[in-house]
């Protein structure tokens, strides 16, 4: 199986940087998402809101923290994969001045800008949302300052990433705030109006998530034979398959478990929390899977 | 005629499938070749070892490894960009199985590995 023996020559040091390079992908889109939730649902109940803000602040600074230990375990990786190449001067500044520096500047200077998202919403109206929604815009540039967003067309190629992660990050960010719904008693207005209306939001974003993905795909893989064929395309399909279980959850809750939720059924609010338990899981999962693809593995060697 | 579950759930279906093809993509450059070949037998000591690439590489390490350990290298290029990296060995190379591992950074950000083998014989 060729995911196999892309995975039989990893050393520690690659899978550190695979951990690090996950956390940080959690860390930026939950950050994100939380800037956004708190945008599509202004409406949300307070200790929601604040909840959420709180939320993102911390996934920011976890972000920061992991993209800053990033650059070294990457320049370490350029040497190969060990201290003295991590604190390597020449390997050190060659990570900064490329992709991977641009990367770093923007993605460390949004998630400062996501610490806006903390701003009294009522005292400062506008300058929180338009501060942490500039910062959110940064770190998607952020992602599209390394690998196939570089090649032509390259407008095109990045319009789409940055719409793809905008609803990855949308669904990443509710999934803390819709839990905290979920302790709501059954049948509660708020948290009924909200879980209905995320509902309908939802499978717009989905929708953008899955075109947006359909469309990149298209342009640049050119074919299906090498999902079956390479490490990378059989760790994206191991992926899918993480996906559509967490496209499964979210099927179940919005046609079965609100709609339960609404009607006051005593269970809906417990069954409804560990379903989005699950789904921050899998989430997880596929951050972890989106990781080693990128690391190991690529579309153009397998 | 369709039931609201029915379509419900061949949405669902249809938006798991075209998932599919929803992850990030990396495309970057190739390794194009080797010299001497991977899994080639070259008589006696190769004039140069290297690889070529279809695109500019900044190679970050280059280290041939035999029999012996670590052989050394001259003409060693350097971590400039190139799409051709070639080095001489700096004396004889015994004869046994020889392993090139390589690392470097492409253009567009992606760090890059690969390891390479060939036979050495009298």
């Amino acid at each position: 199986m060729a995911w196999l023996s892309a995975l039989a020559g990893v050393d520690a040091w690659t899978v550190a940087m695979m951990l690090v390079m996950a956390g940080f992908y959690a860390g930026a889109l939950l950050a994100a998402g939380a800037v956004l939730f708190r945008l599509a649902f202004p409406d949300l109940p307070d200790p929601e809101r604040q909840a959420a803000s709180r939320l993102g602040a911390i996934a920011a600074w976890v972000a920061i923290a992991l993209a800053l230990i990033e650059w070294p375990l990457q320049a370490g990786y350029l040497g190969g994969g060990n201290g003295a190449a991590a604190v390597d001067p020449m390997l050190l500044g060659m990570v900064f001045e490329g992709a991977q520096g641009t990367q770093l500047i923007l993605a460390v200077s949004g998630l400062l800008l996501v610490q806006a998202i903390l701003l009294d919403a009522r005292r400062l109206p506008g300058l929180g949302h338009g501060l942490s929604l500039g910062g959110v815009l940064l770190v998607m540039l952020a992602f599209v300052q390394v690998g196939h967003t570089v090649d032509e067309p390259r407008w095109l190629l990045g319009s789409l990433l940055v719409v793809h992660l905008l609803a990855a990050a949308f669904w990443v960010g509710s999934l803390w705030p819709l839990y905290r719904l979920a302790r709501h008693p059954p049948g509660g207005a708020d948290a009924v109006r909200i879980l209905d209306r995320f509902g309908r939001v939802a499978v717009f974003g989905v929708g953008l998530l899955v075109l947006a993905g359909v469309v990149l795909a298209a342009l640049l893989l050119g074919g299906v034979t090498p999902l079956l064929t390479t490490g990378y395309g059989q760790f994206l399909i191991g992926k899918v398959l993480v996906v559509a279980l967490l496209l499964l959850l979210a099927a179940s809750n919005k046609w079965r478990l609100v709609p339960a939720f609404e009607r006051g059924e005593p269970r809906a609010p417990q069954r409804l929390r560990r379903s989005i338990a699950m789904e921050i899981g899998l989430v997880g999962l596929v951050l972890l899977v989106t990781a080693i693809l990128t690391t190991v593995s690529s579309p153009a060697n397998g | 005629m369709m039931t609201i579950r029915t379509r419900n759930t061949l949405r669902s279906a249809l938006a798991a499938l075209l998932l599919a093809f929803a992850a990030p993509l990396m495309a970057h450059e190739g390794e194009m070749g080797q010299v001497p070949e991977d899994g080639s037998t070259v008589q006696g000591t190769p004039e140069e070892i290297g690889i070529h690439f279809d695109g500019a590489m900044r190679i970050t390490q280059f280290d041939v490894i035999g029999p012996q350990g670590r052989v050394s290298l001259e003409n060693e290029p350097g971590s400039d960009p190139t799409e051709e990296y070639h080095v001489k060995p700096a004396g004889s190379m015994e004869p046994g199985n020889y392993e090139v591992r390589w690392r470097g950074l492409a253009r567009d950000g992606h760090m890059m590995s690969g390891t390479f083998r060939f036979t050495v014989e009298d």
